[in-house]
This record gives structure tokens, sequence and C-alpha cells, in this order.
């Protein structure tokens, strides 16, 4: 099988597993898995962002004995840490002797020490992005020093997007970002409507618990969220009509 | 409204599984610190400071994730003792009760801003000077939240700090105070204050940053639980806490009563209970029951 035959495989494989339902640590393990299969790597892991915002090891595949530790490293320091931060993938941070030092980071020589010890000679590190945010990254450790091929590097892409998608589908809702804004509106819209309610209760001299009632009806009659109608209100301050 | 039977029981699970994940955390992170401190011995000059630190790190993270374990225990134990008790007896034990008990506090509030819609306090004491904060518009959750740190005063550096509700939460007996910001996914949510810290070691700000970290954790995810469960539901912690719905009637009324907007609804009220040196509650449930007008 040529190549871009294999990636062809491999997202057929991600498609299915969207379409049947799955256990997302599964698919990331797959996914890694797939990334030794069709990259000159022998390890590849992929790390997410969890609710306290630091990178936490998802899912593996290697040989290396060492290499949950080398991933559980990248909270603190290494390619993935980069890419979280700047959302820019990190081809070949070749782990040769002085890279950590160019790099003008302690912890980034430390990284670099452990993945030589490992036995690896370079590191990728590729964003796994949604629209703006960064919520992790996929890790390529290879043996060998030295960059990836555009095709490797876009196939790399490749399968950190089908890293992404697998993670959207499960968890959809359950960004942190997401949820944090969701919670505010969600109070928000609280606020206003009993702000509403209280606006409508002083202009037509009836209790709140009427304005409600009053409320209801006309967002129901108009076929308007709630919220959107308790907006109107008070923003215009302008009377529905009894 | 004594919850639905089912409901403690949920909970209490609930708070054992999270106990037990952050458990694990916490294992997992000693783990770490170890094979660091390790390799701190045996390494290289130039290696000992990283491995130092990363040592470090790591038992920080430990000891977060200890804390909330904590938390979890307390509640779950809290919950516990409540749900064999005498029906009615008492409001069921919410999180931010577990959070004052384990840190050691008289009291604790969480407050969320933006807007300033959510108050949840562990102790009548505790809600009626996260009240004056809120009335007042001056105090430690939110002066923690605008310089995105921890803030702590005790005895005369609160009426220092801030003139009107220092004095004031002293006269209900509170003698020092604290607040960290309350962050998720680095987007600020609100502050954690606590009333009376254990001084004897100096303050545990780690502490409090971890407990106010487990709130954020537990809104979001019992928030995402919830809208998987359907819309109706809310974060236990959204549902226990206190939503100001009077007062915000009473913003609306006072808006048409004075042609203002919301905002300055609202701070006629605030000015009006201070003049009258009456709590914001009683001046709101007086506008809404129409025995008080303003403009």
């Amino acid at each position: 099988m040529t190549g871009e035959q294999q990636l062809i495989e491999v997202l057929v494989e991600a498609a299915e597993a969207l379409v049947d339902g799955f256990d997302v640590i599964d698919y990331l393990h797959t996914v890694s898995e797939r990334c030794v299969d069709l990259l000159p790597v022998e390890a590849a892991g992929v790390m997410l962002v969890d609710e306290r915002h630091r990178l936490r090891p998802a899912a593996a595949f290697g040989e290396s004995a060492r290499l949950s530790e080398l991933l559980e490293l990248q909270a603190d320091a290494g390619p993935c840490l980069q890419v979280f931060r700047t959302g820019a993938p990190v081809v070949s941070a070749e782990l040769e002797a002085d890279t950590g030092h160019l790099l003008g980071f302690v912890e980034e020589v430390g990284f670099a020490e452990e993945a030589r010890i490992a036995g690896f000679a370079s590191v990728h590190a590729l964003p796994l992005r949604l629209r703006v945010s960064v919520i992790g990254a996929l890790a390529l450790f290879s043996s060998r020093p030295g960059p990836l091929s555009d095709s490797d590097f876009r196939a790399g892409r490749a399968l950190a997007n089908v890293a992404t998608i697998g993670i959207l589908a499960q968890r959809d809702t359950h960004q942190p970002e997401l949820l944090a804004a969701r919670l505010q509106q969600a109070l928000a819209s609280r606020v206003m409507i009993e702000q509403a309610k209280g606006v409508v209760a002083e202009r037509l001299g009836i209790t709140v618990d009427e304005a409600f009632a009053q409320l209801r009806l006309r967002a129901r009659d108009h076929e308007l969220h709630l919220s959107d109608l308790a907006r109107d209100v008070v923003r215009s301050s302008g009377l529905p009509d009894a | 409204m004594p919850p639905l039977s089912s409901e403690p029981g949920r909970e209490i699970d609930q708070a054992l599984l999270n106990a037990a994940v952050e458990r694990r955390r916490a294992e997992r992170a000693a783990e770490i610190a170890a094979r660091h401190e390790e390799r701190m011995a045996a390494a290289a000059e130039g290696m000992r400071a990283f491995h130092g630190r990363m040592a470090s790190t790591h038992r920080h993270v430990e000891q977060q994730h200890r804390t909330a374990a904590r938390i979890h225990t307390v509640h779950a134990e809290r919950l516990r003792r409540w749900s064999r008790g005498p029906i009615d007896a008492k409001e069921q034990p919410g999180l931010v009760q577990a959070v004052a008990e384990t840190l050691g506090a008289s009291g604790a509030a969480l407050t969320l801003f933006e807007p300033e819609t959510l108050m949840a306090a562990s102790s009548p004491a505790s809600r009626t000077a996260q009240c004056l904060e809120f009335a007042l518009g001056q105090g430690p959750a939110r002066a923690s939240v605008e310089l995105c740190g921890p803030v702590i005063a005790a005895g005369p550096q609160m009426a220092i700090a801030w003139p009107i509700y220092g004095p004031a939460v002293e006269r209900l007996g509170i003698r020092a105070v604290a607040a960290v910001p309350v962050v998720a996914a680095g987007a600020s949510l609100g502050a954690l204050t606590v009333f009376d810290p254990p001084r004897a070691h100096g303050p545990d700000l780690e502490a409090f940053e971890a407990a106010a970290g487990t709130l954020a954790v537990s809104l979001l995810s019992s928030w995402s639980a919830s809208e998987a469960d359907g819309p109706s539901g809310r974060p236990p912690l959204v549902d226990q806490g206190d939503l100001w719905v009077v007062l915000n009637q009473a913003v609306g009324m006072v808006s048409v009563q004075c042609g203002s907007s919301t905002a300055d609804a609202l701070a006629l009220i605030k000015a009006h209970a201070f003049a009258e040196d009456r709590s914001v509650d009683e001046v709101a449930a007086a506008i809404v029951d129409r025995t008080l007008r303003l403009g």
C-alpha cells in the first residue's frame, strides 16, 4: 500500500469509529498507533488540555518504556508545551547536545536529555486545533535526527486532525472554554429574566408572578426564547403588550 | 424544598468518585516528583536544578490534588450525615461548606462575576459578609479578581484595604479574610472568599487556590453533565447558590420607576440600602412588595 492509500484507510477507520460510537481514549490510542505505522517515527502520543489548563497525556503508542514519562514531562517543557503556547507546529526539535541551550530554558534541556536517554534523536509536535484554540498536541518521537518530509508532515497534520475530530465528537460540549462561556451566559439570562419580570410588573401594576406569566405567554405567541424576549424588554425597556 | 430521594445518593457517589480521581492524580504526580527527586541525586551538575524544579512542580500539583480529594471526601461525608438525619432538618450541604471545613475556616463563599450573579456561602455569617461586599462594591473577592491573584487581610488591615467593608465585617465578628480567583480554562469566573482562615502557620494560599480550582472544576463538569442530561439540570452549586432573584426583580421595577438603566437602578438600590443601613435583600423585598418606591 502506498502512503496515501494507508492514510485513506486510516480516515475510513476513523470515520467508522465516529459513526459507530467509540471510547475516545481507545480512539486516540489507535491514532497514535497509526502515526507509528505511517510516519518515520517509533512512538507517538496525544496530549490534551485539562480543565485546569494543563497538558496531560491521553494516549500513547510506541516501543519505549519511557514514553509515558516523556509525555508527562511535556506538561512543563518540550515541544508539546511549545505547540500549546504558540499554536504552531514544532518540526524536528532535534535532541542533539545543545538544542535546549539554544532555546534558553533549563526545562527544555531537561526534556531533551530525557528524550535522548529514551533513545530518540528528534521530536515533532503538531497542534490539535479547534479554530483559534489549541486543545492538545500530537507528539511524534523518532530515533533519526532531522525534519519530517513534506508529505510526512502533511500526513502528520491529517492524523492530528483525525484526533481532533474524535475528541470533538466525544466532548463537543465538554470544552472548558465553551462551558465557562455558556455558564456565564446562562446566569446572565437568569438575571435578565428576573429584571424583565420587574419591568413588566411595574409597567402593568401586576405582581412579578403575573408578569412572568405574561412574558411566557408572549414568548410562546411570538416563538421567541424567553431569554431573548427578556433581554429586549430590559434593554429597550419596551413594554410587551398586555 | 426537599430534593428527590435519589439526589443525595447520586451526589454522594459523585463526590466519592471525584475524590478517588483526585487521589489518583495526586499519586501520579507524587510518582513523577519522586522520580525527579531520585534523579536529582545522581544528576550532573547542570541538570540538578532542572530535576529539583520538576520535583517541586509535581509536589505542588500533588498537594493541589490532595486538597481537592479532601474537599470531595468531606463533602461526601457531610452529605451522608445529612441524608441520614431527619427529613427537612436543614438544607442539603453544599460543596462550599466542605471547602470551609477542609480549609479550617469559619466560612467560605463563592462569588461568580461577569455577571455578578451567583453567590454560594457556607454559613449565614459568610452570606451576610458576602452581601456586604456586593452592596458596598468593595472587598476581597472583587480585589482578587481585579488583581488576578490572592488577597489576604487580617484585623486592622481590613479597614485599611476596604474602608467601609472592613469595619462592617469586623462587626460581624470576622477577624480575617482571604480571597483567591476562581479560574477555569484560563477564564476568570469569580472568586472564593475564605473567612477567618487558620493562621497558626501563616495562610495556606496554595490550599485556597486548590479549593478554588475544585469549585471551578465542579461548576464546569457538573454543568456539562447536566447539559448532557437535558437543559433542565444545573450544577448543584448553581442551584444551591443565591441568584439574587428578588433583587433583580426590584432592579427591573426601579428602572421603570426612575426611567433609568438597570445598572443605575441597581446602584440606586445599593445606595438606598447603605443610606438607610438596611440590607440590600430587605430593600429589594420592600420594593417588590410595593412598600417602597425609589423615584
